[in-house]
């Protein structure tokens, strides 16, 4: 005995309307992008039609979908009754949109995966004591530049939301789009995991030598950002999941309310301004492409200006002081500094010829981004400067918490460590090395200083007997009469204390470690006899330098601290706006 | 068919569609100052309209209905007959003064083109 249920029965029907519709809507919006139609007029036109196919659905009850199509007519036959004629400029348009925002949504797995495999890449940093052996401060520390990548990644997808928020009409078929952010902020939050999981799993060990070693905040302040960085990212993510599943699966046709989600923007302050300096591989070239669309497209608002100038002015400091520390290490004249430096996000190598361009190419960019602004601006007569604007309650709450844990997760006292000096001696085959390595210190911390031989062999039977004597003198810049000097003998007899694999391992010929409080220049020497029976060694000499650097030291941090903090409470109108509302006052 | 006749056959079915479709909602106004549901609407402009290709299709012309109404120019109302629904519409106030103004320009149209004919006339 079958039971008649109206209103199962009325919720078929409107799952098979929507249906029909939806489908309908699907291959209409299809046929429009292949005639190239405006995307405000595929907008438009799919929402006009959906309530048309209501209105006809409801009245005239198609069969099927084929019914439907025979009866209401076909996409192609709609376009045609609407004069909606192919245009091969506007297809191209059309392709050229649709390519890039095809590559817009590629970037964010092209940097996560290069990233990852410039992680899997196997620590140059090895870090050898003699009775343990670190496998790299790089790691205990946690990556950070991996944070930026997160963390800039997650506000890119945000800002393609943004972008593709009001795009298309919940029937266009590019409306997945949204589907695919969804996917992608997923993906971060996986790639987060994995780095967490990853970092902790596999440098536990070094991580607790570091503990052990006076390198507990260090150790902390890696925890304190890895958590700040994925509560940004976890927030983010559930916000828009959230909104994703209660607005869009509804597809309700209704404008959208603003949403928590949409009032992340104070973390876009944060992420342009740090893009350049931070070391997050390709996020500063991403913002250098954003700026360009901006331009292209013409969007600009005041706040879209000054952020770009402050990030592309807080770049061209950086510079400028690193022209000058470069230029004060080379007078000193010693071989062997640290020259790698962040330039437009890209952590370069030796920085020394890098520099001057690239003040030269910030300089340039600076006076094109403000000329190319200053047009739009006064075309669109939008304002140039800001009005003081104080947010609503729990709007302020999550941006400031979500701000503050941003700023914690990429600025402060990074890096930790700085590799002053890596040196190869040739393949050893006499057996005396007498050699004098000179270095500069730029400021105050803990030196690790390692020297360390790699043998192609395996573990067993291996001695490496050792003789010689060295010493080392500590000269401060500000001090010299503070100099002091430590010295001792090489031990007559090491044992391999670190195997990569079981054809190479590592021996442990010399190992230091003493706090610095100043700026100053170390001396090493070693007179080293190898009696040894093993030919062709490749002592690797190591010194590295981990700053006691306060949080906010650079001038360029504090710049970014501020400028978030006072870019948060102001706004922008437009001017036309400003000038209706007094052109009323003065009607009453 | 030779070439030429087969030609001016194109620009005339061209030209048919192009005028159907530009007095498509003219059309649509005149005949909703008497109230009709949908079915009826469409019935009277296929038969008044001259046949084009490809033909009028329903979606073409509901869809002018919900751009008029979106417009406010046109009203509607739902009733079920028969345990259907029917939707009927009406020209709104709006939509009547919009009417008046069009129909002033279609007959100023026709003037025109009588006195082209008057002019051109040997």
């Amino acid at each position: 005995m079958k039971f008649h249920n109206p209103v199962r029965n009325l919720k078929l029907k409107e799952t098979k309307t929507n249906k029909i519709k939806n489908k309908y809507l699907k291959k209409l919006s299809l046929e429009l992008i292949k005639r190239g139609t405006a995307n405000d007029q595929i907008k438009s036109i799919l929402d006009e039609v959906s309530i048309s196919i209501e209105d006809y659905i409801s009245e005239f009850k198609p069969k099927d979908f084929s019914d439907m199509m025979e009866k209401f007519g076909s996409p192609q036959n709609f376009c045609d009754n609407n004069s909606i004629i192919r245009s091969r400029e506007a297809l191209t348009g059309q392709i050229v949109f649709l390519v890039l925002t095809t590559l817009s949504l590629l970037v964010v797995p092209i940097i996560v995966i290069t990233s990852i495999s410039i992680r899997m890449v196997p620590p140059s940093l090895i870090f050898v004591s003699p009775e343990k052996f670190f496998l790299g401060i790089e790691g205990a520390n946690n990556g950070y530049r991996f944070l930026g990548i997160i963390f800039g990644l997650s506000i890119y997808i945000w800002m393609l939301y943004q972008y593709f928020k009001d795009k298309f009409s919940t029937y266009d078929i590019r409306e997945n789009i949204k589907i695919i952010i969804l996917l992608l902020f997923w993906f971060l939050v996986v790639f987060y995991l994995y780095l967490v999981i990853r970092n902790y799993n596999v440098y536990h060990e070094v991580i607790a030598d570091m503990w052990n070693h006076e390198m507990k905040l260090i150790v902390l302040e890696g925890v304190i950002r890895w958590l700040a960085a994925g509560i940004v990212l976890l927030v983010i993510t559930m916000l828009y999941t959230n909104k994703y599943c209660r607005y869009y699966r509804k597809r309700n046709r209704r404008k959208q309310k603003k949403f928590l989600i949409d009032q992340v923007g104070a973390l876009v302050i944060v992420f342009v301004l740090t893009s350049f300096t931070s070391p997050g591989p390709g996020i500063g070239v991403l913002i250098i492409a954003i700026a360009i669309g901006t331009i292209l497209t013409g969007k600009i608002t005041g706040k879209t200006w000054i952020l770009g100038m402050l990030a592309l002015l807080i770049q061209l400091g950086a510079l400028i002081s690193d022209l000058v520390a470069i230029e004060i290490e080379e007078d000193i004249g010693h071989n062997y500094f640290d020259r790698t430096r962040v330039i437009f996000g890209i952590r370069t190598s030796d920085a020394g010829n890098i520099v001057f361009p690239a003040i030269i190419i910030s300089l340039c960019l600076v006076i094109i981004w403000t000329i190319f602004c200053i047009r739009i601006l006064k075309r669109d007569k939008r304002q140039f400067l800001p009005r003081f604007n104080l947010q609503k309650g729990k709007t302020m709450f999550i941006s400031i918490s979500l701000v503050t844990l941003a700023l914690i997760a990429v600025l402060g006292s990074q890096p930790h460590y700085t590799l002053i000096a890596e040196d190869h001696h040739r393949k050893v085959s006499e057996t005396e090395i007498i050699t004098d390595l000179y270095y500069k210190i730029p400021d105050k911390g803990r030196l690790f200083i390692s020297y360390y031989t790699s043998i192609e062999e395996s573990i067993d039977d291996i001695t490496l007997k050792l003789n010689g004597s060295w010493f080392l003198t500590w000269k401060p810049d500000d001090y010299p009469l503070t100099t002091f000097k430590r010295e001792g003998n090489f031990s007559s007899e090491t044992d391999p204390s670190y195997s990569t694999t079981n054809f190479n391992c590592t021996f442990s010929i010399h190992y230091l470690s003493l706090k610095i409080n100043n700026s100053g220049i170390i001396h090493y020497h070693f007179t080293l006899e190898f009696d040894s029976i093993i030919p062709l060694l490749t002592p690797m000499f190591q010194i590295q330098w981990s700053p006691i650097v306060p949080w906010f030291k650079t001038w360029n941090d504090v710049t970014i601290f501020i400028s978030t903090i006072v870019l948060f409470f102001l706004s922008w109108n437009k001017k036309r706006n400003i000038i209706s509302l007094n052109s009323k006052k003065g009607d009453v | 068919m030779p070439r030429d006749e087969h030609e001016e056959e194109v620009l005339l079915k061209k030209w048919r569609a192009q005028l159907s479709r530009g007095i498509l909602e003219f059309l649509v106004l005149i005949l909703l100052q008497k109230e009709r549901h949908g079915w009826d609407i469409l019935q009277l402009v296929r038969s008044l309209l001259p046949p084009t290709e490809p033909p009028l299709a329903d979606g073409t012309i509901y869809n002018i209905l919900t751009r008029l109404k979106e417009r406010e120019l046109v009203s509607s109302r739902s009733k079920i007959i028969e345990g259907r629904m029917r939707r009927y519409f009406k020209l709104s106030k709006k939509g009547k003064v919009l009417l008046t103004e069009m129909i002033k320009d279609w007959k100023s149209v026709i003037i025109s083109i009588s006195e082209a004919e008057e002019i051109s006339e040997i």
